[in-house]
């Protein structure tokens, strides 16, 4: 538990302060403790007044440490891009699921699922900050992640039969390492086509081919 | 997105007490300069980038709902 202190001339401005500082969107996420009250000038003129405040405990957590840190840091996280949302989490083995509710899908998502996967790795670096008790940690949003592995697979189909047709090879640029693992696993089975990545960093592509079979390859 | 940098920074380094974030803000750009510990400079980029990456990209997110820009700078 993080407390920030916050000053104000009045009680609610040291409360503003304080929000300010917590990245908090409403009184009722904190709690409060007022710390002092000065008067200046021997009880003339300004006064000034400490509080100090935290989070309060998110309503989701289940008694798991590490999902009750990751719904904490991804609110944090959308409370300071300014965005009203909620945060639900639950934890099924290694993997916590996080799950954004909100009015904000189009800029959570960002294009290709830019911005969800940015909020996915902050999240994971900082709840895996320490090294004991890893976990793999998912954001999802309107239910993205699973539209976009539907839309891969009809992607990958298309694309195979364009390779068969064509019998020349065919690729999909600029893919994330989640999504090229889609394409390879929608098409593994497919016994005329074959898949590799080709390329470095963010420039790598699957390519799609025809298959070599042992008779034709020299 | 002062407030959003400094947290993040502060939630990644193991020197919190040494993050410095100064905005500036223009018209419709604001930059925004995060300084860190030389020694944690590392978990604020990340590897091949990818963590300063995800920073800019949560930023420019927070900055469209604005209908602004940001920039992030680290700052060596």
């Amino acid at each position: 538990m993080e407390w920030v202190e916050g000053e104000g001339a009045t009680e609610d401005e040291a409360v503003e302060n304080a929000m300010e500082k917590l990245g908090a969107s409403s009184r009722d996420e904190i709690k409060i403790e007022v710390i002092g009250k000065e008067r200046k000038f021997f009880g003339f003129g300004e006064e000034k007044v400490k509080v100090k405040a935290a989070f309060n405990k998110s309503p989701a957590d289940t008694g798991d440490g590490k999902a009750a840190e990751g719904i904490e840091v991804l609110q944090r996280l959308l409370n300071g891009m300014k965005l009203e949302a909620r945060v639900e989490g639950n934890r099924e083995g290694d993997t916590i699921r996080l799950n954004i509710f909100s009015d904000y899908g189009g800029i959570l998502i960002g294009r290709r699922g830019e911005t969800l996967d940015s909020l996915e790795h902050i999240v994971d670096r900082i709840v895996n900050r320490k090294f004991e008790d890893r976990v793999n940690i998912i954001v999802d949003t309107e239910n993205y992640r699973e539209r976009r592995i539907e839309k891969l697979h009809s992607l990958a189909k298309k694309l195979a039969s364009q390779v068969k047709m064509t019998g020349r090879p065919a690729s999909i640029a600029s893919m994330n390492a989640r999504d090229r693992k889609v394409i390879h696993i929608a098409l593994r089975d497919d016994l005329s086509v074959e898949t590799i990545s080709e390329g470095e960093g963010f420039e790598r592509k699957v390519v799609v081919s025809p298959r070599r079979t042992g008779v034709r390859s020299l | 997105m002062k407030e959003l940098v400094t947290y993040i920074a502060k939630a990644l380094v193991d020197k919190p007490e040494e993050v410095s974030v100064q905005e500036v803000e223009g018209e419709k750009t604001s930059v925004i300069e995060l300084k860190v510990a030389s020694e944690d400079l590392g978990k604020v980029i990340g590897k091949h980038g990818r963590t300063a990456r995800a920073m800019r990209t949560i930023i420019s997110a927070a900055a469209t709902k604005l209908r602004k820009r940001a920039v992030l700078e680290i700052l060596e």
